[in-house]
Parts: C-alpha cells; structure tokens; sequence
C-alpha cells in the first residue's frame, strides 16, 4: 500500500507540474496583458508599456517560467497584479465559498440523482422508470443560468424567501445562517449534474440487478431493500463514485455559470475574471490549486475502491 | 421697560423661538435621513480605484465616495472648489495659485497640506492617464506654505480646472507619503487614504468593495450641485457588490439585498416598471457616446477621400436601435456633446447618417478603391459595440466595400487596436462618456488611435488650449467639429443612455441639484426604513 502511495504521489506531481507549464505558456503566449486592462480604453501605448514594464512583464518568457517554478518550489504563489494581494489569500478567501457550493450541491446531486437513478432501476420501463428518465433529460438540458435565474425570480424576487445572491462568509463570522445563500445556487447546479449521475446510477443498478449473485440473494429468501442496499448497489458503487468524485470536482472548481449567477465569489469566476484581466499569477495560483484538487480527488476515489469491492488491491 | 423696548424684547423671543424651532426640524430631519448600509450591485469590478490610472466608470463609483480632486464638476459640468478656498489665475494667465481649505482631514487622520498636493500632482502629472494637454504647459508646482500652491504655466491653458476636475484618469489628492510610494503603479487597496466623505475599509476580490462613513469630513461651504458642494454621508457604510449577471442585479433589488444597480439591459424596462418597490433610472445627463475609431494612418482607409465615402455609407438609425434596441435608450445626434452641454455644436454636420451607400459607392471609385480590405475589430464582450460592427459590416458591403470583422477579448481588442507599429485594423469600436472640455475629447490627441495628426487639427488644438474666452473657444470648437466631418477621423453614431434600477426606499438622489448622472453617488442620498 505504501509503495503505491508513493508511486502516485510522484505521478501526481509530475500532472501538477504538466498542468502550471502549458497553463503558464497558453496564457503568456495569448495577446493582451493586464496593464491594457487595467487602464483602460484611454490609455497611450506607452503608458500601458511603462506600466507592463514596472510589474516585470516586459522579462523573456523564459526568464519569467524559470522564477514563477522557483517561486512555486518555494512555496511563494506570488500576488495578483490586480488585486495587489497574495494569491494564496485570495484562493483561500474564494475556497470557502466553492467547497461549501460544492458540498451542498453534492446533498442535491446524492439525495437526487442516486437515489432517483436506484428507483427508476428497480421497476424499469416501468411509469416510476419513465417519470425520473424524463426528469432526468430536462434536467441534463436545462441550462443551469436559466434555473438559476428562476429560482431567484420565484424564490428571492417573488416569495421573498430566500436571498438572491451573494455570499459572506461562515467561518469569519461564524453564523451558519448564512449557508441560506447557498440554498438556491446549490440546487441549480446540483439538480443538472444530478440528472447526469441519476442516468448514470441507473444503468450501472440495472447492469448489477441482472447478475446471477443477485438472483441468489433473493433465492436465499432476503428482502428486497437489503438486495436492493447491499447485494446490487455496492457493487454498482464503483461507477458511481468515480462520476461523483469528478462531478464535486467540476462543481467545486469550475461553477462558474452558477457563480456568476447567484454574485459567489467563488474559484470558477476568479479563474475567468482572472483571464479576462490576464492577471497571471491569479490564473496560475489557481489552475495549481485545481490541479490539486482533481489529482487527490483522483487519488482518493481509487483507494474508495478497494473499500466498495476488497477484491481490488493496491501493490 | 417701555412700550416700544417690550415690543422688540417679544418679536426678539418669537425669532429665537422660530429659529429653534426650524434647528430642531432639521436636525431630527438629519436624524431621520440617517441610514444604516446601502448596497450597491456593480456590473463590472474596478480594476484599481486609483483614478490618475483608470478611466473606468465602475471605478469612479467608489472612488468617488473616498477621494476628492481640487476641483469638482457641479451639475452643469462647469468645475467648482472643492479641496479649496480659493484660487486665481495672474492676469498673464500663467500662474495659479491654489488655497487650501484647512482642517480637511485625511482618512488616515493627518490634515491634508499643500505638500499632499504637490505630491498628488506632481505624481499625475508623471503617471496620469489625463495628463496630456495640461502637464506638457507646467513649468513647475511648487508648495508656497502650509496651505498655498502655486502652480506655473509656460503658457495659459484655458481648461485648466477641467483637468483638475477631472475623475477619469484624473488627479485626486492623497496623502504625499502614499503618492511618492505608488509612483507609476496602481495605489494598493490598503493604502486607499482620501478626503472623501466615506473611507475605504475592504476589497473582497471578485465580491465587494466596503466604504465606512468618515465621521471627520471637512464638508465645503457650498450647496450641493452635481459632484459639487455639501456631501452628507446618511450611510453608515456602503458595500458595492459585483453581480455581473444583470437578472441577479435586478431580482436583486426586487427582493431587497440591493438598494441600488448600475447597467441593466434596456429590454428589461418593462420588468422593472411593472414591479412593486423598482424604479427605473435613465442615465441622460449626460449620455455615452459609441463611436468608431478610424485608422488615419495606414491602411485603405488613410485617404481622407476613403474615410468620407465610409460616412457616407452609414445609416445611424439601424445602427443605434442594433446597439441599444428600445429607442427611449438612445438618440440620434450628429454633434459630438449632447443637448444640454454648453459645447454642443451642429457644425459640419450635414455629413451626419447619410445613409447613401451608392454615394459612397462613387466616392470610393473615385479615390481608387478596388476592393482591398476594410478590418473591423471590436471587444465580443462590448455587446452594444459588437452589435453595431455587425449592422456596420452589412452596410459598407452594401456599398460595395469589403468588409472583414475581427473579434477578440477586451484585453487582446486594446492591445490590437493601440499598437500604432503593426496596426492591423481601419475601423475600432468602442464607446466615450462626455468629457467636460472638448480638449478632453481622445479623438483629438495625436498618439489616441487613430492617431489624427494633420496640420489643420494640430492648428485647431493649440488655439483652442490657448484661448481663454469662452466665445472664442467655442468658435474653433465649431471649426473643429467641420475639420472633423471633413476629415473623419472618427464617426460618432448617437447619444446612448444606460438603464439602472433602485429600490424606492432609496431617497434623496436624482435631484434637481443633484441629477442622475452615468456614475451614480450616494451622499445626500438616504435610505427610508
């Protein structure tokens, strides 16, 4: 087990680093640079070179990859040349309210999409069946701006029971409350990838439901639900989870329709804010934390699998 | 005590009486205005609130709030003291002498002095975005003593206090230690220090910018009028939310969590005039202008007989409804100020929406055109400025021109259309907000793209900064505005209005003295619990 961790773990490096390369060389390579943003339609030429030259933009690209892998190897992720911040203050700032989207997001995508993707396989064909199938392909092609915009309109604009954007933060002022402005965003984003990991569920249930073990399982006088629960469903986890792991990453990283949306400051906005300005170290601090985050997300539902099935073993 | 003396001594005691009874009103009037936050959802985030180096709308919304310049623009656009006394002009025109107000604090608590000016000057003057016309004319600034400035001129300069009136990539004084520290780079956040009636307290990146009220603001002597006179800060605090999705903004101000948001598209007037507690906001005074910038200088277009066959092609009206739809948010105009502004003139413009592309068909042929090129390049992300690119393709290919759009991102848009070197482009489009001067117009400077540098123009320029007359300056303004459909340089299409939306408790702002203006501002203003 240990050496398979070890092994992954310089794997997992040597993606992180593939990953700050090409997303530094894209980004230096694109036209247009922050001082251009920054100042404006009426900024001179030479007042947008000066600028450039005074924040170090005007070095070889080479030059400048070398200190930025320096840096990085230093632990240092540099500070935003819009925000005049440390990147890694701004992440952390923007973290929150992406892991807490994510979470919660992620009670509508198991609450709605498993458990409706394990109904609809027990009966299939059947009304129950078609019902969560339709439901499930309105919900793949609803775009998620538009879901969002009318739960606000219902929820916040019309019934006055919810709030219409915004976010402040949980652990600075340490009242949960505020989770109330997640309510609407999270189910606008879960609802859409819930329908994606509800089709998934269920034919991943259906395929298990068919083997021969589970006919057993009922042949030895068991009840359904415990079939249901714990012959067909935890062999037909595998599948499942690896949807889910990948779809809290997307929806911790890259909710960016939902964010903008419901005004979260979140690490999907950052990140396009972040190219829209071309503030580079912004843009790099976060494709690094992203990489992260997908490679231990990777990492952690491979070693799930050796829990859902122990005939899997890592060596 | 005789008959006559108790007499005064009652009609003394009834005007006293009278004068504390309206004190009383008053104050509890005061008291009554006094509100707790205001949010503001902005549709775009500043990029710095440092204004010598933004020309930005959305940053000049807070920024107002927290630093103050020499001067301030009173509703007619006309430049008012407002960091000072007094000030006079020596009758050579050549030096001004600026008085401070004393007892003007700082956010930071230090009193702002003649040393903090000539600082926050000297600064702009270097790094400035606006600096141009005026800093080339300073022969020296220097500080006279703790309160008086004097500034040197090697010739007059007419619209001098425009200059220092002005928020777009103007001056605004900051303590001298913070100016000397930015030099050429954006001020930080923390080191934000106005004289402005709210102090800046925090900048969550992405999400708000929160403004506390400054208990010790030195307010001016003066009425309020425009940006102008008395700012009473009602607000505790005000936080400027970043919501760039205009639904958010509006179902927003619906449900309560704004008060205040600024662009919303103009389709959604009915949505806003059909709900209870939103009140529309037309921002008129004074409108945008969208413009295309014309290449002068390389290209197919740097015949002047070329650029006149383009205006000849153009048909405003599709072009304006394609950029800003319902018609109560825009308004054909061929001057370049709107109505309203002491500068507007009609001159020249005749040459205005011909919309005559066989015209432009003949006086193309006639300068040679054989088919060759015409790039048009324009920001995806300026919907207005791309929807017009679309109807303005269309139309020089009607008139026989052949016309390529090139889209980009605004980054790669400006870098594009500012590299003089490599030019690649004949038509930009972008928009203006009115400027206070017509020495402030982009289109006349030499190095702004499309980089107009004939010798009439130049002629034209140096008159108009050197005139001090107003009767005279308007005179070669009008000179230059037919110079202008002679040579076009550029082409304005019309005058354009934003939509922005309040909530009705919002009180006390789109006044008489005070008018809505396209960067909105909160003092004076109060909320109704």
């Amino acid at each position: 087990m240990l050496s398979y961790i070890i092994r992954r773990a310089g794997g997992m490096i040597v993606s992180i680093f593939i990953v700050i390369s090409v997303t530094f060389i894209l980004m230096h390579s694109v036209p247009g640079n922050p001082a251009s943003v920054l100042l404006g339609p009426n900024a001179t030429p030479e007042q947008v070179q000066n600028l450039n030259e005074s924040w170090g933009l005007n070095r070889p690209i080479l030059t400048q990859y070398y200190k930025y892998v320096v840096n990085i190897f230093q632990g240092k992720f540099g500070r935003s040349i819009y925000y005049q911040k440390p990147v890694l203050s701004i992440i952390s700032q923007r973290a929150e309210t992406s892991i807490f989207l994510g979470l919660m997001s992620l009670l509508v995508v198991v609450s709605v999409g498993v458990s409706g993707g394990i109904i609809a396989s027990i009966k299939p064909n059947s009304w129950v069946d078609n019902l969560l199938l339709l439901v499930a392909l309105a919900g793949a092609s609803v775009p998620s701006f538009w879901l969002g915009l009318m739960l606000m309109n219902l929820f916040a604009g019309q019934l006055h029971l919810l709030p219409s954007s915004g976010f402040t933060s949980v652990l600075k002022t340490g009242n949960i409350v505020n989770l109330k402005n997640l309510i609407l965003p999270s189910i606008a984003l879960g609802f859409v990838n819930a329908a994606l990991v509800a089709r998934s569920a269920r034919s991943s249930m259906l395929d298990v439901l068919n083997r021969e073990y589970v006919n057993t399982a009922r042949a030895k006088g068991l009840k359904e639900l415990r079939v249901i629960v714990k012959h067909a469903f935890r062999n037909a986890a595998i599948p499942i989870t690896t949807i889910i792991s990948f779809t809290f990453a997307k929806m911790v990283s890259a909710a960016v329709v939902t964010e903008n949306v419901f005004a979260l400051p979140g690490i999907g906005s950052l990140v396009v804010q972040g190219i829209l300005k071309r503030d580079y170290p912004v843009i790099q601090g976060v494709m690094l934390v992203v990489a992260i985050l997908y490679v231990v997300i990777n990492f952690l539902t491979d070693l799930t699998y050796g829990y859902l099935d122990p005939r899997i073993r890592y060596g | 005590m005789t008959e006559r003396g108790r007499l005064n001594m009652w009609r003394t005691l009834t005007v006293l009486l009278a004068l504390t009874l309206v004190m009383s009103f008053s104050l509890a009037a005061a008291d009554e205005k006094q509100s707790g936050a205001l949010n503001v959802a902005l549709a775009s985030e500043p990029g710095t609130l440092d204004m010598a180096l933004s020309t930005g709308v959305a940053a000049s919304i807070p920024a107002r709030h927290v630093f103050e310049g020499l001067f301030a623009f009173d509703k007619n656009y006309k430049p008012q003291p407002m960091l000072l006394s007094s000030w006079e002009l020596s009758e050579d025109g050549k030096v001004a002498t600026f008085h401070l107000r004393e007892n003007v604090t700082f956010h930071n608590g230090e009193e702002m002095s003649a040393e903090d000016v000539v600082a926050s000057l000297n600064r702009w003057g270097e790094h400035g975005l606006t600096k141009g016309a005026l800093w080339s004319r300073v022969e020296g600034i220097e500080q006279v003593d703790d309160y008086t400035v004097k500034m040197t001129l090697t010739e007059p300069f007419a619209p001098l206090t425009t200059y220092l009136a002005n928020v777009y990539g103007g001056p605004r004084i900051v303590p001298a230690e913070i100016a000397e520290e930015a030099g050429g780079e954006p001020i930080a956040p923390e080191h934000y220090v106005g004289t402005g009636p709210y102090k800046f307290v925090e900048w969550k990146a992405g999400d708000y910018i929160s403004l506390e009220r400054f208990n010790d603001y030195s307010n001016p002597p003066t009425a309020p009028s425009g940006f102008a006179g008395r700012k009473l800060a009602y607000f505790e605090n005000i936080k400027f939310s970043m919501v760039s999705e205009a639904g958010a903004r509006v179902s927003g101000v619906k449900a309560g969590n704004y008060d205040y948001a600024t662009k919303v598209p103009t389709d959604m007037i009915a949505t806003i005039e059909g709900s209870a507690g939103t009140e529309p906001v037309i921002t008129d005074h004074p409108p945008i202008y969208p413009i295309m910038l014309i290449n002068t200088q390389t290209g197919v277009l740097a015949d002047a007989e070329m650029r006149r066959a383009v205006q000849a092609a153009l048909d405003m009206d599709s072009i304006m409804a394609a950029g800003y739809g319902n018609p109560r948010f825009w308004k054909l105009d061929g001057a370049y100020f709107a109505e309203g502004i002491r500068w507007r003139s009609l001159a020249g413009a005749d040459a205005y929406d011909q919309a005559d592309p066989e015209k432009a068909k003949e006086i193309a042929e006639a300068a040679g055109y054989d088919g060759e090129p015409i790039d048009m390049i324009v920001a995806i992300d300026m919907t207005a400025q791309y929807n017009q690119s679309l109807v303005v393709r269309n139309q020089l290919r009607q008139a026989g021109f052949n016309a390529q759009l090139e889209t980009f991102d605004k980054a790669t848009f400006f870098q594009r259309r500012n590299d003089r070197a490599n030019a690649e482009w004949e038509l930009a489009f972008s928009f203006y907000s009115t400027t206070p001067d017509p020495s402030l117009v982009l289109m006349l400077n030499e190095d702004y793209p499309g980089w107009w540098d004939t010798e009439e123009i130049e002629s034209l320029k140096a008159e108009l900064n050197t005139t001090t007359d107003f009767e005279e300056r308007y005179g070669v303004w009008e000179e230059i505005r037919e110079l202008w459909y002679e040579q076009v340089p550029a082409i304005k299409f019309g005058d354009a209005y934003q939509l922005h939306v309040r909530g009705e408790t919002l009180k006390g702002y789109g006044t008489e003295d005070q008018p809505v203006m396209v960067s909105p501002y909160f003092w004076n203003a109060w909320k109704e619990s």
